[in-house]
């Protein structure tokens, strides 16, 4: 009936495909992220590298090293980083706990509602909390007091950095309380334990893990935290290792030997807290069976639940409300002299952004649609890789987990002049340097970690017999991605590209560094109107990025929740 | 001729063996079964066989067919091969439809359209799924799905079909039943079949022959009653559950040459009221149509049928079929 023919050429093809794959994978992630780590390793050692010369090894690093101002710059940032960890800690803890006592439907409301902090970047948040409180700002105007001399100061900056991070800890921990709570403490209490012993013996070793790790990963997002040290920290003289980089740059002559060291320095702390959070995580993480039973209400009085609801709602009033209320205000308020009053506000501002020939314009189509490229591009690499990692098992996906995990661990800042000094060379023939498409690069590094853990995550979860049962059938490796695990995997996909879709349109820190002159993205937009005055675009803008990439977020976040492989 | 000759197969995943020197016949329209204890290698054997992975030496040879030669550097890709295999997790692919996931073997092969449709079909209605053509996978049974992937197999007609634990999967009562319909289906159309299993039930209701396989060896070869009247070694014995395992003085009464063990099947013994043996009732369960006796003999548990009440701690006397019986040499 029917014949099976086979040609040589098919033979070949299914011999080359699999190590070609991986061969682009690798090139791919070398290039992307490896090149710009080796280039800051490379520079911090040999000043003169970029002439193919090795001489003076070292000769940048000790002054650099020597400098006061650098070592002023690193004790701040670990102090600062130090401290917002710790406030995060001190604000997240007390909710959580109070979150596992709450009745489960107003709970879920105030999770929603601290979900918003993560929707709000970390510099539109600063400038929110300068407009509330500066002199003349909204305090004054309305209560007739202003906080600036508490603002502009370091418990000032750690405040502003903690309310918009502790969410990450608050989440974290809740969750652990919820499923280790009810069931392995009833377990314990069943066998005699007493409630002193439940805690230490039960509670403790299994939310610590979690608790610690979590508390690692807002370490790190402090550290290399740009936005609020720039706008806050310059009105005192209050330097970090990112802000000083930034100078490093801005300040001629440009001292790239010196921001590579800086660079290298910051690289080193923040992989030192990734490698012990994975640590921690994997070795420690005892693999609590997710299986949560639904415990009987608490029976608590009403002065008990009173307070817990007005705890909430303390919180959430200086994380959530008065942030999102001070940007609102400042978007819509006509002219800034004419302060907050009815007659001022109007949506003019907001209305003004979408007018076509205007800078907000062009600046809200360059980032949309590099961020869209960088959706797509991160999406596509990391099918690539994911299928490279967990199908082909060669002895080089060593190789390619190290550089895909890599962007995860380096500040964003560090990627920046990683991607400077690797590309702002002679010796390329063509180079994306000074062009929009190093944004693009500097995007799809950054945000490569993201599609790559999620897409990895979904293969895993796929049987392997599927990918065999289409070898066996007579299909190739290429069809067998088409066809058998590109669709299974499209709705992840999806969902991947949305989130790099959204933290992509409001990035700062390389859009600050790679923009070419002439080049405005949204982010760079709000941090420049900002400077220079115009505070109610740059609020029009970012209430109009927040509601974009905010509402992106969460589609993705959804479409993700429904897939069950 | 034989369909599939493996000739000295070796493999070893770093400096651990997994197959040492394999040699085995499959005749054509025989039912062969690789069963072995969980590392014995016989999993391994059965993905070199579909190329899924590489031997280190060694030469298989399909027919006309070279699937592995070491020595001359072939190895045929797995797409080639032109085999069925079904999976222990039945391997459906879930995006597609029941008639899709059959198809696909088809479409790889180039079929014309309207043939594949025919095809399909017939597969289908092979196995008594022609229904269920157009439902996705997670909407059917473990037996349905597993009879999916037969037909799945069958599709393209392959010289041969890989099973990887096929019935593993599937609750008791039904493993039964699709273990007769796979040999059913087997021997009406003529399908040379490889299965793997550690499961001596399964390897009983589907093989033609059995290959035993220990430490990567293929222990001992033959018809499924063969193995389980003759089992080679003591191991053997106990891995296939042959009997009962007794040193042979306590049976025989007296040192019999070399043989210090002796297998009694549970049918060589009988209850006798003159019989030689002593032994006290220690449990008596109802199984099937009989009671299972489990009795102790000179503080040895033996194992015996009879379609008698027995009650705990009664005495019984047994009688021997020595015809049955076999001697080992210790281990």
């Amino acid at each position: 009936m029917f014949q099976l023919v086979l040609s040589q050429w098919q033979t070949q093809r299914s011999r080359w495909l699999a190590p070609a794959l991986l061969w682009l994978a690798i090139v791919l992630l070398v290039v992307i992220v490896g090149l710009p780590v080796l280039a800051i390793l490379l520079y911090a050692l040999f000043p003169h590298i970029n002439e193919w010369s090795l001489a003076e090894p070292f000769s940048a690093l000790l002054p650099t090293l020597a400098d006061g101002q650098l070592l002023s710059a690193t004790v701040n940032s670990l102090r600062l980083s130090a401290a917002v960890t710790l406030l995060s800690c001190l604000l997240a803890l007390p909710l959580a706990y109070q979150r596992n006592r709450m009745s489960d439907r107003s709970g879920r409301w105030w999770d929603a509602l601290l979900m918003v902090p993560f929707l709000i970047p970390p510099y539109i948040g600063s400038m929110a909390w300068m407009q509330l409180l500066q002199v003349k700002g909204f305090s004054e105007q309305l209560l007739g007091f202003n906080l600036a001399p508490y603002l502009y100061s370091f418990p000032g900056i750690v405040s502003v950095m903690a309310l918009h991070l502790f969410p990450m800890i608050y989440f974290a921990a809740s969750n652990a309380l919820r499923v280790v709570g009810h069931r392995y403490g009833d377990v314990a209490r069943v066998f005699g334990a007493q409630p002193w012993q439940i805690f230490s013996c039960i509670y403790l070793p299994l939310v610590l893990p979690s608790l610690v790790s979590s508390c690692l990963i807002v370490f790190i997002l402090s550290i290399e935290e740009f936005g609020t040290p720039e706008i806050l920290g310059n009105r005192f003289g209050f330097h970090v290792i990112v802000t000083a980089i930034h100078d490093k740059f801005s300040d001629w002559p440009i001292d790239l030997p010196g921001a590579s060291v800086l660079s290298l320095i910051l690289i080193i702390i923040a992989l030192a807290a990734y490698l012990l959070q994975r640590h921690i995580s994997e070795r420690f993480s005892a693999n609590l069976d997710q299986q949560v039973v639904n415990p009987p209400p608490l029976r608590r009085s009403l002065l008990a639940r009173t307070l817990t609801q007005l705890l909430f709602a303390m919180v959430a009033m200086l994380a959530v409300v008065l942030p999102l209320l001070s940007i609102c205000l400042s978007a819509l308020m006509n002219t800034l002299s004419g302060g907050l009053h009815w007659r001022n506000l109007s949506l003019q501002p907001l209305l003004r952004l979408f007018d076509g020939d205007g800078d907000a314009w062009a600046a809200m189509s360059t980032s949309l649609s590099l961020a869209l490229m960088a959706a797509c591009c991160t999406v596509l690499i990391a099918l690539l890789v994911a299928f490279a990692v967990v199908r082909l098992r060669a002895r080089a996906t060593v190789l390619l987990d190290f550089l895909s995990i890599l962007p995860n661990a380096i500040p964003g800042m560090a990627i920046a002049v990683g991607l400077i000094l690797t590309w702002n060379q002679r010796f390329w023939p063509l180079t994306p340097y000074n062009t929009s498409l190093i944004l693009l690069l500097a995007y799809v590094c950054l945000m490569l970690p993201y599609p790559i853990r999620m897409l990895s995550a979904a293969l895993c979860q796929l049987p392997r017999s599927l990918d065999d049962a289409a070898y066996i059938s007579g299909a190739s490796e290429l069809t067998v991605i088409c066809r058998i695990l590109a669709p299974l995997l499209a709705p992840v996909a999806l969902a991947a590209g949305f989130i790099v879709f959204a933290i992509s349109t409001r990035e700062l820190v390389s859009s600050i560094m790679l923009a070419p002159p002439g080049v405005e993205t949204v982010a760079t937009y709000v941090f420049h109107q900002f400077d220079q005055g115009s505070i109610n675009a740059g609020m029009a803008m970012s209430l109009v990025t927040i509601l974009v990439s905010g509402s992106i977020i969460v589609c993705g976040q959804r479409l993700q929740g429904r897939v069950r492989p | 001729m034989s369909q599939l000759s493996i000739q000295h197969l070796s493999k070893a995943f770093g400096h651990t063996a997994i197959l040492r020197d394999i040699n085995l016949e499959v005749e054509q329209g025989s039912f062969l079964t690789l069963l072995g204890p969980s590392g014995c290698g016989k999993t391994t054997l059965l993905r070199i066989i579909a190329g899924l992975e590489q031997a280190d030496q060694g030469r298989i040879q399909a027919g006309e067919r070279a699937f592995v030669d070491c020595a001359a550097g072939v190895e045929l890709p797995v797409q080639q091969r032109r085999l069925g295999f079904v999976f222990q997790d039945y391997g459906l692919w879930p995006h597609m439809s029941v008639a899709d996931n059959v198809a696909f073997p088809l479409q790889m092969a180039r079929v014309r359209r309207h043939d594949i449709a025919v095809r399909v079909r017939e597969v289908l209605t092979a196995v008594r799924l022609q229904q269920h053509a157009d439902k996705l996978p997670e909407k059917l049974s473990g037996g349905q799905k597993q009879r999916v992937s037969i037909a799945r197999a069958l599709a393209a007609k392959p010289g041969l079909i890989l099973f990887d634990e096929p019935l593993s999967n599937l609750d008791a009562n039904l493993r039964e039943e699709l273990g007769q319909e796979i040999r059913l289906l087997s021997k009406q159309l003529g399908l040379t079949c490889i299965n793997v299993t550690h499961d001596r039930r399964e390897a009983q209701i589907l093989s033609d022959q059995i290959a035993l396989m220990k430490d990567g060896l293929c222990h001992q070869l033959g018809a499924p009653e063969q193995l389980f009247r003759a089992p080679v070694d003591l191991w053997a014995a106990r891995f296939l559950d042959a009997g009962n395992i007794l040193p042979a003085a306590t049976v025989m009464g007296e040192p019999q040459g070399t043989a210090q063990q002796v297998l009694v099947p549970r049918g060589a013994f009988r209850l006798a009221e003159d019989a030689p043996l002593q032994a006290a009732v220690i449990s008596s369960l109802y199984i099937e149509d009989r009671y299972e006796v489990t009795a102790s003999l000179d503080g040895h548990l033996v194992k015996v049928f009879t379609h008698q009440l027995l009650q705990q701690g009664q005495p019984i006397r047994l009688a021997v079929d020595h015809q049955q019986v076999l001697s080992y040499t210790a281990d």
